[in-house]
């Protein structure tokens, strides 16, 4: 059924991408690709067109909502939603974000069991 | 006759001032002395002319002489005419007298010049002839003269006078008619003009006469020189005009005799008396004389006619001497009664002139001439002159001098001539009279003249010296212009009303503070001028009300008031005012003072007190300022609060201070003041303090000492601050940093545990992916724990709560244990890491130091690429070393040089969670650097590299004795024999090569060993008997006798055979032959760190018994699960108590080989466990590993030691570290155990 989902995980820190793709894969049964920066990420976005991109706020060089920037003025990613995983939870930032045209705000840490299904959620998936 | 006017201007002026003791003496005027001398001098050569040539006539009898003498007759009548015409014209007064008796005698000059002509050309003279006349009609010329002289001088004559003189013309005309006239009528044939003529001449003569003996009257019939040459003259030509008309008569008469030289004489006495200064005269007081002389002249004639009436008396003849007789009646009884009154004449007289000679001004009487005739007392003494020498004389020209220059002052313009030429009285002040002696005075005087009738008769001159008057109007005048200059310099604005608050006085500092000049100002009424109008009212009401009562409240006070300047600014002022009075007329006098600067500098000054006092209020705290000298103190009001006081309650002295401080405080306070005076070093000490309510406040105090210019302390000032709510937050802190550290670090604790115990597979086997998990969690947990370490390590090293535990310890080895601990990390990543320190010994904290050079390994590792290199160089300066920590990794930005030390900053945010830093490392290094009193840099070039560089301070050789400083292995060597006091497990090294015996050494120190080195076997041997190392570390290949050989004689020996050895070789272990002795383990060289404890421990480990028991005391419950599982695993028996109550319980049961104590408990805590062991035998000396979220600082750590003790915070070990310590501990226990035994 939903074995089609394809999802992008970027997020610079190895071991977050790592738990979130297991978590992925193992938990809501999506293929995973990930990308360890805002870089990398647009690109394999733009080549592999996924269902949908979890981004990390904080990544040296290009962070998130730069690579969001990136994300919506490619034609070819406009349309991909995003859901942005991050520390900073605070208000302040969420309306910051919010502004952004992103799908969803995840906060961090999450948990790996929920993980699949918070996206889910957050992006009208039926399960 | 004259000398009777000068008594009677005497007499005049005695009934008016004094007593007549007065001459009438003149000064004759200058001018007229030369023409008077000339005219004298030729009527004088005349007269002797006639003389001679009368004396020749009478002897030779002819008329030869006749024409001559007649010729000096005239020349000296009409020369004795001039001078009196000079008289006249010369001197001033008694003009018109002397003028008409100069006409009688030029007139008398005339008839003689007459007669002559006559007698010359003719011969015979006929009868009357022009002569006659003008000789006839020079009589009335005559009288007329005399009597204005006579009344010039005197303006009313007493009526005895004329009757006196009646009496005296009746008495000679009786006996001239009785003797002669009768005869000389009948000779004359009854001729009527003869008869005329002939008795013409005498009765003239007598008509003067009575003039002159009135005069001899007035004299009391004492004359003068004046009187008599006159009365002679004239009673002389009397007679001889009667010779004259009897030789006549009888055709007898020759000219030119003798007879003819009367008229001359009697022309000349005249000129005589004209200018003839009169002597001075007694008094004419009426006497006896007035009533005797006219009696007898009366008597005299009465006589004679009785005599001669028996021959032809003549009727004329009785009828005068009659006459005579009946006034000499009259006279006598006036007479005697004008006596008796003048005996109370002279009475008054006698008063009048003590009042006189009493006078304290000078009194000077002056005739209409201007000439002195009398002066007091007073006069006499102040001009210096005797009234006999100055009477008569003018008084202008002896004292009057109105100018001090001494010039003269012109006649005309004289004062006191003005007052007798005008007849008014003049008032002069301030003229000069001359003394003297020709020095001079001034004077005021007053000249009143005297006046009869009309007419002046001289006058009165009243003077005063007023030198006195002068002096003292002089020092007045000095004085008030000293007052004056005071004023007109003074400081302050003097202002001076009248009653009417007119402004009288203004001095020019008024003019500055007010605005107004003095001449505005004057005048003015000073309400309006300087007295804002609100107090307008206020300010006359004081004034009436002085006035009226007398009562003035602000009169001499220091007042502060508000006054007016004239732009209509207003201005405080001080003033201060008093009042006088002069007579009836009161005044003001007022200083003021403009204070605006001294106000606005009191209010700066108010209001910086003010300021000063609720910053101190505010800030909580007081200041107090220490008086040495008199031990004084003086405290602000707030350190009166902070000491429960009431401010103001009086100084209080260092000793009361004392009082305040807590007890316990009250030592270190009084040292650390001491220690302040002593050294000048400010003291700054936190202490307590009891309020007299008995509540504590913590107050933070400082001081320091003021000293004098030699440097002698002088006073210590310092302030107090309550810093109880402060002291409470930072202990509220502290104690949430610990509970934090705490709380957080034993569930981390927990979660490490389990997941290192997962990871390890020690609970059976994992998948691939749970493998990777579980690896993940243990990272990212250890991860966590470091963060929490640093952030509670920054935050202690921020607040000063971690002091660096220093000990002299070798740098080599620390940078090996460093870099050891990070070779792994440098391997996985790529890295080539290389380390050269030479040997040097510094006093430092050497966990510290391993943490610092750690920690900037691994900033450099993390930041280089993969092929990059590392290294770390040690330098040596001349007292400190210099670390440096080099990379080849992307460098950093010149501006991030510095703040990267600061907490959380990094060059890049995101590189905290790709590197895995917390971002407080190097903060943590520079704390821990600079508390050891180096300096930390950094340098970088971007694109090449940094360089991380610190320095740190050299032991130096004059250190703790403890050390030893020589440049060989600093770590201990006890010789042979010599019994270690050292608790660590020993570990002997034995290896023929110097550098491994180093390297192995530092790292069995860093392990917690005792390293015990020897470079040979035979050393080996010898050690091993003599330390009894619980484990050897033996290299293989050495000279002499080689590892195999000593691991042989080591197994022989039974001190040492059951010491285990491992073997440390560049050799691979020999599987075929089996190792000798107790040799339990093999090390390849290059030695890898890891293996080599590895093999130790399992060396060490073979010998707990299995029956050691473990007490674990900790409450939380999955720590405690986790420690017990991991002492099981290792074959341990353990027990576990919650509370402290049950760890002592238990320790005292079980009596464990070891105790594991966590420090929080429920119902106490670590410490009070540790009290109850030690009071236990053996428990006193049990091992114990403090195990504690708490940081523990050093009189701490030995609170808490009871046997061989090690200290492991929570957390800062791994489990599997922390383990290993514990069994560590307990294979070493066992040893002691068992090495106690055998030596028992």
């Amino acid at each position: 059924m939903s074995s089609s989902r394809c999802v992008l995980v970027i997020d610079d820190e190895d071991h977050i991408r790592e738990v979130a793709e297991l978590s992925l894969e193992a938990v809501g049964g999506w293929r995973v690709l990930t990308a360890s920066c805002g870089r990398d990420g647009v690109a394999v976005a733009a080549s592999e067109r996924p269902d949908a991109i979890l981004l990390d706020v904080m990544m040296p060089e290009l962070d998130g909502p730069a690579t969001v920037g990136r994300l919506q003025a490619d034609a070819r990613t406009r349309d991909i939603p995003v859901v942005l995983l991050t520390a900073k939870v605070q208000p302040a930032d969420r309306q910051r974000f919010a502004q952004l045209g992103v799908a969803a705000v995840l906060a961090k840490p999450f948990d790996p069991m929920a993980l699949s299904g918070q996206v889910s959620e957050a992006l009208g998936w039926s399960a | 006759m004259l000398s009777g006017l000068g008594v009677d201007a005497c007499y005049v002026a005695s009934r008016r001032r004094g007593p007549a003791r007065v001459s009438t003496a003149r000064q004759l005027p200058v001018l007229s002395r030369r023409p008077l001398g000339l005219l004298a001098a030729l009527a004088v050569a005349g007269f002797v002319g006639l003389a001679v040539l009368a004396l020749l006539g009478s002897g030779a009898g002819g008329r030869r002489p006749a024409i001559l003498s007649t010729v000096l007759d005239d020349a000296v009548v009409i020369l004795a005419g001039l001078i009196v015409a000079l008289r006249a014209a010369v001197v001033r007064g008694e003009r018109a007298a002397w003028a008409t008796i100069a006409a009688a005698v030029l007139l008398v000059g005339a008839g003689f010049v007459a007669h002559s002509l006559q007698v010359t050309d003719l011969g015979l003279v006929p009868i009357p002839s022009i002569a006659d006349v003008l000789w006839l009609s020079a009589y009335p010329v005559f009288f007329v003269g005399l009597v204005l002289l006579l009344r010039s001088r005197r303006p009313r004559l007493r009526r005895g006078v004329w009757v006196d003189a009646a009496i005296a013309v009746l008495s000679i005309g009786a006996v001239t008619f009785a003797v002669l006239f009768e005869p000389i009528l009948r000779s004359t044939g009854g001729s009527t003009t003869a008869v005329i003529t002939s008795l013409g001449y005498p009765l003239g003569d007598l008509l003067v006469l009575s003039l002159v003996m009135g005069v001899f009257s007035r004299s009391g019939w004492r004359p003068g020189r004046t009187c008599v040459v006159l009365g002679s003259s004239f009673l002389l030509s009397a007679v001889a005009d009667t010779v004259h008309l009897q030789q006549v008569a009888s055709g007898t008469y020759q000219p030119g005799t003798l007879l003819d030289l009367t008229w001359p004489l009697m022309m000349l006495a005249l000129a005589y008396v004209a200018w003839l200064p009169s002597p001075p005269r007694a008094d004419a007081r009426p006497s006896w004389r007035e009533v005797v002389v006219p009696t007898g002249f009366a008597i005299l004639a009465l006589g004679v006619t009785a005599v001669d009436s028996f021959a032809h008396v003549g009727l004329p003849a009785i009828i005068m001497a009659t006459a005579a007789l009946a006034l000499a009646f009259v006279r006598t009884a006036t007479g005697l009664a004008a006596v008796r009154s003048a005996a109370g004449t002279r009475d008054l007289l006698k008063r009048n002139a003590a009042i006189l000679e009493a006078a304290g001004d000078g009194i000077v009487g002056v005739d209409v001439g201007g000439r002195v005739t009398f002066l007091n007392a007073a006069a006499a003494r102040m001009t210096g002159h005797e009234p006999t020498e100055i009477v008569g004389r003018s008084l202008h020209a002896m004292v009057h001098k109105p100018h001090e220059e001494g010039t003269r002052e012109p006649l005309a313009e004289c004062s006191i001539t003005a007052s007798l030429s005008s007849g008014s009285a003049r008032q002069v002040e301030g003229e000069i009279f001359w003394r003297a002696d020709g020095t001079s005075f001034p004077v005021d005087y007053t000249s009143t003249p005297i006046v009869e009738g009309d007419e002046v008769k001289g006058a009165v001159v009243v003077f005063k010296d007023i030198t006195e008057r002068r002096r003292a109007e002089a020092a007045l005048a000095a004085s008030e212009h000293q007052t004056r200059q005071i004023l007109e310099t003074a400081h302050d604005a003097f202002v001076a009303i009248d009653a009417g608050d007119r402004i009288i006085d203004w001095n020019p500092q008024a003019t500055a503070i007010f605005g107004w000049s003095r001449d505005e100002a004057l005048g003015r009424e000073l309400a309006d001028t300087i007295v804002p109008e609100r107090h307008r009212v206020a300010h006359r009401r004081g004034m009436e009300h002085y006035l009226a009562t007398d009562e003035g409240p602000v009169l001499g006070k220091r007042l502060e008031l508000t006054a007016l300047h004239r732009d209509g600014r207003e201005f405080p002022i001080e003033l201060t005012i008093s009042a006088l009075q002069v007579q009836d007329d009161r005044f003001f006098h007022a200083f003021a003072r403009d204070i605006t600067e001294r106000k606005a500098a009191e209010e700066l000054r108010e209001s910086q007190r003010h300021q000063l006092v609720e910053a101190q209020s505010i800030g909580g705290f007081g200041s107090w300022e220490w008086d040495l000298a008199s031990d004084t103190t003086e405290c602000s009001d707030e350190l009166y609060r902070l000491f429960g006081i009431e401010p103001g309650q009086g100084n209080i002295t260092f000793e009361e201070y004392l009082q305040y401080v807590h007890e316990d405080d009250r030592a270190d306070v009084s040292t650390a003041v001491q220690a302040t005076y002593a050294t000048g070093e400010a003291f700054s000490i936190e202490h307590r303090i009891v309020r007299p309510d008995g509540a504590v406040r913590v107050t933070h105090s400082r001081g320091e000492v003021v000293a004098g210019a030699d440097g002698t302390p002088l006073k210590m000032l310092g302030i107090a601050q309550d810093i109880t709510e402060r002291h409470a937050v930072e202990r509220a802190k502290d104690e949430f940093t610990s509970v934090v550290s705490h709380e957080l670090r034993t569930p981390l604790t927990s979660i490490r545990g389990s997941l290192g115990l997962l990871a390890s597979g020690t609970l059976g086997p994992l998948s691939d992916k749970a493998q990777r998990m579980a690896d993940i969690a243990v990272h990212n947990s250890d991860r966590l724990v470091r963060l929490i370490n640093d952030i509670l390590d920054v935050e202690r090293m921020a607040s000063g709560k971690i002091t660096m535990e220093r000990e002299a310890c070798e740098l080599k080895a620390l940078v090996a244990q460093a870099a050891e601990v990070m070779r792994p990390m440098a391997a996985e990543v790529g890295v080539e890491l290389t380390v050269e320190a030479p040997n040097a010994t510094l006093w430092a904290d050497a966990d510290r130091i391993v943490q610092t050079l750690t920690n900037l390994l691994s900033n450099a590792i993390k930041f280089s690429q993969p092929g990059g290199r590392v290294s770390l160089e040690v330098e040596q300066r001349d007292a400190e070393i210099l670390v440096a920590v080099r990379d080849e990794g992307r460098g950093i930005p010149q501006d991030s040089l510095e703040s990267i030390f600061e907490r959380f900053e990094q060059v890049d945010a995101s590189d905290a969670r790709a590197k895995g830093g917390s971002g407080l490392g190097l903060a943590i290094c520079r704390s821990i650097v600079e508390q050891h009193g180096g300096r930390i840099r950094a340098q970088s070039t971007p694109g090449e590299g940094s360089t991380f560089s610190f320095t740190l301070p050299m032991l130096q050789p004059a250190g703790p004795a403890l050390l030893s400083p020589g440049p060989a292995l600093q770590l201990p060597r006890p010789a042979p024999g010599e019994h270690s006091s050292d608790e660590r497990t020993a570990v002997l090294v034995c290896d023929d090569d110097e550098a491994v015996l180093e390297v192995v050494g530092a790292m069995l120190s860093a392990h917690g060993y005792r390293p015990v080195l020897a470079s040979s076997g035979e050393e080996a041997l010898a050690r091993a008997g003599a330390d009894r190392p619980r484990a050897i570390l033996l290299d293989l290949l050495m000279p002499g006798l080689s590892g195999w050989e000593t691991a042989a004689a080591l197994g022989e020996r039974p001190e040492t055979s059951d010491i285990p050895i491992v073997i440390l070789s560049v050799l691979p272990p020999q599987e075929t032959e089996p190792p000798p002795g107790e040799v339990v383990g093999w090390v390849e060289k290059p030695l890898e760190e890891g293996s080599l404890f590895a093999a130790l421990d399992r060396a060490l480990e073979a010998r707990p018994t299995s029956a050691s028991c473990v007490l674990v005391v900790e409450d939380d419950d999955d720590l405690a699960g986790i420690l017990c599982a991991m002492f099981e695993r290792r074959g341990l028996r353990t027990a576990r108590a919650a509370t402290s109550r049950e760890a002592i319980e238990m320790s005292r049961r079980l009596e464990p080989d070891l105790l594991v104590l966590d420090l929080l408990l429920p119902d106490g805590d670590g410490y009070e466990i540790v009290r109850a062991l030690r009071d236990h035998n053996t428990l006193r000396h049990a091992p114990t590993v403090i195990y504690t979220a708490c940081d523990v600082d050093a009189s701490q750590r030995e609170r808490l030691r009871l046997g061989t003790t090690h200290f492991v915070t929570k957390g800062t070990l791994t489990p599997e570290d922390f383990e290993q310590r514990v069994i560590d501990l307990l294979g070493s226990v066992t040893r002691e155990k068992e090495y106690a035994a055998d030596v028992v």
